[in-house]
């Protein structure tokens, strides 16, 4: 018996432990039912969910990224005052004197930049593999509220460094509020605390980014992962019959794989564990795209990797390019050009062209409330691709205008929004 | 059962009624609360400099107020200069003499007229006051710039752009 071993069979360690050896599958099972962190996941997905193409792990990613910001952020919140008297000072002692300032500063500020794509990436492939359809309707409005919760936190997290490119960007994002209808002016001076960015504004983003926004995303990641563990089997067959659930776990038949239906009897008693070797009952079938797989190792393992490597691409993004800081705030002189954060540049670039009503109200609003409604009004209950290729062209055209408008204000605009190409001067900012 | 409310429906609407109170009245404790105390700081009267001090071929900045003096017809207006489109602030151009906003490109003329650019009017104005020979100005009252198509003054402009706009 090793140290490991002991410590887990003793008196305190059964009662911290209370997962038994994962030796069969009914002990890998009650691992999940007997561990809080592991209790969000299923016990079986279908074993094409292990696959990469199907979700390109973009939600683990998304999870990781988050993860990665919270604890950078606590680091950075111990060297930081949000008043416009030390902010700024904060941020370059941090960069200059703090050990390891600068990097925990980069891997905050790419993190941020990295999960806002990733969440959106992660929106975009369950839409085109249709995962949003009935049983899942909510937990994809959950995923909207999630995306908004997402850019929130980037925006208020924006402001925080108290630089020229933080102060413009959010008196340029806060004044299209101002634009909504009878509330507009009173939400706008309820956000900035005053009738200008200033010291008000600068602590009420510092309390919304690192108090309110966050727990309002963990409560929301809670619910997100919860309904997902509880929907994990019941996606409809991708050949398009709605009513025929493709498996079912069936409680109290042994949950030995492959999953055949048959109780396994061995000398007239049902067997309730693995049996190695053949099982008595009947041929191993070969396992399909939609056979259940137990998420414990083979999903979590692949996770564990997927995990990895986005700290590793963090990592080297972070020891490669340094986090932005312009000079200090002020309010005297706006930059020129000056720019919106990267995911807000496709509206920037409409504010240019439109009523900022429209632009900046009517667009935005219709696009949140257009994703939050799709599961409901698409009643097409098919999955697959070739039975929906009016949903997937009409996203695709939306994504891509979508993406053009944002590299257009991104890196095309240069002084008071003129046309510029990027190889002549750049002007994006990160 | 008679149609009359029993104990058990008024204690089961009674709890749902109370906790809507509740919520209602945190929510506006919590508005209240949050609300900004304005009046304090930018939003006072800045003294500045005698009326004949301010030019009538260009414009005068005053830093204190965000704002700048101009002459208009002979009447010295203080222009707010926070962009009326999305809160930049607009910078005069000296060699074309109007206004050009970096952030999107509007051009306001001397007086603040809107000529081009997506701004939704022309620039606000702070009341102005003459004070013991000196103008003051009240950036607590504002009046909202004049529609896009006003013409308060005509003047071309005087050179190239400075922001070389829609180069």
């Amino acid at each position: 018996m090793n140290v490991k071993e002991r410590v887990r069979d003793s008196t305190i360690g059964r009662s911290i432990f209370r997962i038994p050896e994962r030796v069969t599958e009914r002990d890998r099972a009650a691992g999940h039912w007997a561990s809080f962190l592991m209790h969000l996941y299923p016990v079986k997905v279908r074993r094409v969910e292990l696959t990469f193409k199907y979700s390109a792990f973009l939600g683990v990613a998304s999870l990781v990224l988050f993860g990665s910001l919270l604890v950078s952020g606590i680091f950075l919140m111990f060297f930081y005052v949000p008043s416009p008297a030390n902010a700024y000072g904060n941020i370059q002692a941090i960069q200059t004197e703090v050990p390891f300032g600068q990097y925990l500063r980069n891997v905050h500020r790419w993190s941020a930049h990295l999960m806002v794509l990733a969440v959106a990436a992660h929106m975009a492939r369950v839409f085109y593999r249709g995962a949003y359809k009935s049983p899942k309707e909510f937990n994809w409005v959950i995923g909207v509220l999630l995306l908004v919760v997402t850019l929130l936190l980037s925006f208020t997290g924006y402001l925080l460094p108290w630089d020229q490119l933080a102060y413009w960007a959010v008196t340029v994002g806060t004044a299209m509020a101002s634009y909504v209808p009878i509330v507009g002016d009173q939400v706008r001076d309820l956000l900035l605390g005053g009738p200008t960015v200033g010291s008000a504004t600068l602590l009420r983003f510092y309390v919304l980014h690192v108090a309110v926004l966050p727990v309002a995303l963990v409560a929301l990641v809670t619910a997100h992962l919860w309904r997902w563990r509880k929907d994990s089997m019941l996606t409809t067959d991708e050949i398009g019959d709605p009513d025929e659930p493709v498996a079912k776990l069936q409680p109290g038949l042994p949950m030995t794989e492959p999953a055949n239906g048959e109780p396994i009897v061995l000398d007239g008693k049902r067997v309730l564990g693995v049996v190695p070797g053949k099982p008595a009952a009947g041929d191993r079938k070969e396992l399909s795209d939609e056979d259940p797989v137990m998420v414990w190792p083979h999903l979590l393992v692949r996770h564990a990797v997927a995990a990895l490597a986005v700290l590793f691409v963090v990592l080297l993004i972070a020891l490669t390019f340094d986090a932005p800081l312009k000079e200090i705030a002020n309010p005297t002189d706006t930059p020129n050009p000056e720019k919106a954060p990267w995911y807000f540049a496709a509206l920037q670039e409409l504010l240019a062209h439109f009523h900022p009503l429209v632009a900046g109200v009517l667009v935005p609003g219709a696009i949140v409330m257009g994703l939050m409604a799709l599961p409901y009004m698409d009643r097409n209950p098919r999955f697959g691709p070739e039975f929906r290729r009016i949903a997937r062209i009409t996203f695709t055209i939306f994504m891509v205008i979508w993406i053009i408008l944002t590299l257009i204000g991104f890196a095309f605009r240069g002084p008071s929004w003129s046309w510029v190409w990027p190889w002549e001067e750049w002007h994006g900012e990160l | 059962m008679s149609d009359a409310l029993d104990r058990r429906e008024f204690l089961a609407t009674g709890w749902k009624v109370g906790a809507g109170l509740l919520a209602a009245a945190g929510l506006w404790t919590s508005w209240d609360y949050l609300w900004p105390r304005l009046g304090a700081g930018f939003a006072a009267k800045v003294k500045t400099v005698a009326p004949d001090a301010v030019p009538a071929n260009t414009v005068l900045e005053i830093p204190e107020a965000r704002a700048y003096l101009t002459k208009v017809n002979d009447e010295v207006v203080a222009l707010s200069e926070i962009c009326t489109h999305l809160g930049c602030k607009v910078p005069f151009c000296d060699s074309s003499g109007q206004f050009e906003c970096p952030c999107h490109g509007t051009v306001f003329n001397r007086a603040g007229d809107h000529l081009a650019g997506p701004a939704p009017r022309g620039m606000d104005r702070y009341k102005v006051e003459i004070v013991d020979g000196v103008v003051e100005v009240d950036t607590s009252e504002k009046t909202s710039g004049p529609a896009p198509g006003t013409e308060t003054i005509n003047e071309p402009p005087l050179g190239p752009p400075c922001g070389d706009s829609h180069a």
